[in-house]
């Protein structure tokens, strides 16, 4: 990698690790298991490392924004992970957050 | 499957306790999943499992993700202030023992070189002692709730606060510093000599003639002592001025021509230290040895206020 794409990789990591979270909680509306949440992502094309996601998961889980269970019904046991009651309130926030930002970047975007 | 439970155990093996079950089962089952979502295209399984696992990464390194303690020793918060008192310390310490100990091992009679390589032992010694304790000490603060006025800069600072600007200094304070230590340390060299000699040395005589004491001596701490103070009044006074100029080039050609005029027309050199000198090394002829040793210290001195005098002009210049 030269040094142009070493730059490149890191700015565009930057702009994705800040709306990661938003796309994260987005799904956990309904409980979720990791590899469930790292399937959906991949499927839209907002990929993440497994290595990051499961950690971010349990880190959420120790602030209290996020719940979980384990689901020992099959034969896999899996680790469901949903939104918290204050994990929902913190959602909406965010949400309304990315709007402002979103509307206002656009809007610097757009004025050159 | 073991190849999986040491991936795992390689993963969890530093974790804390409590988190190790968890993680394992976790990482258990999303390492099946894996595999059965491979499997779907190709039925190798040993293949599927390589990929899974060389997915998620190095274990190394997913155990870092999980880890929940601070991943370093001392981190931005602290480190500003760790560093600069580490220096601070350094700077100081080591050096104040080194002397202290040279000094004390020359006067309890000490061979030199034995006293040489003790003190710098000490002053490693101290040093390791310094960095390891400041570092241990930096590294709680990190861990703890420790807070210091300095480290919490979002809380409120008022503009008085702020440092000084630095007084502009033309001349280096160091150098300053050097240049009068050094001169002391002369001074007090040429006095020892003329009253006593090095304790492990076999000439038990003192090496400088005392009949010097007569004018040269007296002379030449009149010098050093003026240089002394005319350094101070320059500290002080924190720039070349012209007075400061003119004044130091006169003591600097004043001093040039004590030199010339000691090493030219004085004994410097003690009788009795010469005879005892030629007692031990019979083929030794003292005056011819003299010349040379004599020529050679006293170009080096002229050499040197030369070079004084030359920068002092340079620097009138500038005025």
């Amino acid at each position: 990698m030269t040094n142009e794409d070493d730059l490149y990789a890191n700015q565009v990591l930057e702009l994705r690790r800040g709306t990661i979270v938003l796309a994260v909680f987005s799904e956990l509306k309904k409980p979720r298991y990791g590899y469930e949440l790292l399937q959906r992502l991949k499927e839209i094309d907002m990929a993440i490392d497994a290595g990051t996601l499961y950690p971010q998961l349990r880190r959420f889980e120790k602030q209290g924004i996020l719940t979980s269970y384990w689901d020992t019904s099959e034969a896999r046991p899996r680790k469901y992970y949903q939104l918290s009651k204050q994990g929902v309130k913190l959602y909406k926030h965010l949400k309304d957050e990315w709007v402002t930002i979103s509307n206002k970047i656009t809007y610097m975007i757009q004025g050159e | 499957m073991e190849i999986i439970e040491r991936y795992i155990h390689a993963v969890t093996r530093h974790l804390p306790k409590n988190q190790r079950d968890e993680v394992r089962k976790e990482l258990q089952a999303t390492i099946e999943d894996m595999i059965a979502d491979k499997m779907k295209d190709a039925n190798d399984k040993s293949a599927a499992i390589e990929a899974s696992l060389k997915e998620l990464g190095h274990p190394d390194i997913l155990a870092v993700q999980y880890s929940t303690s601070k991943q370093y020793l001392i981190g931005p918060k602290w480190y500003i202030a760790y560093v600069t008192t580490l220096k601070k310390l350094l700077y100081i310490v080591p050096g104040i023992i080194i002397g202290i100990q040279f000094f004390v091992g020359l006067f309890q009679n000490v061979p030199l070189g034995e006293t040489i390589i003790q003190s710098i032992g000490s002053g490693l010694t101290v040093g390791v002692h310094i960095a390891f304790w400041v570092t241990l000490g930096f590294f709680i603060a990190e861990r703890t709730n420790a807070s210091f006025e300095f480290v919490n800069k979002t809380s409120e600072w008022k503009l008085e606060d702020l440092p000084e600007l630095p007084k502009k200094r033309h001349l280096s304070l160091s150098d300053s510093i050097a240049s009068m230590v050094l001169s002391a340390l002369f001074a007090g060299m040429v006095i020892f000599a003329t009253v006593s000699y090095l304790p492990w040395s076999s000439i038990s005589v003192p090496f400088l003639n005392s009949a010097l004491w007569h004018f040269w001596i007296p002379t030449f701490l009149v010098l050093s002592a003026l240089t002394i103070v005319l350094e101070l009044y320059k500290l002080q006074k924190g720039v070349w001025t012209k007075g400061l100029i003119v004044a130091t080039l006169l003591l600097n050609s004043a001093s040039v021509l004590f030199f010339i005029l000691l090493f030219t027309t004085a004994d410097i050199v003690n009788p009795a230290f010469i005879q005892a000198f030629e007692g031990l090394n019979s083929s030794f002829n003292w005056t011819e040895s003299a010349v040379w040793v004599g020529g050679i210290a006293l170009s080096g001195i002229v050499l040197t206020y030369i070079n004084k005098i030359v920068k002092l002009i340079r620097q009138a210049r500038q005025l």
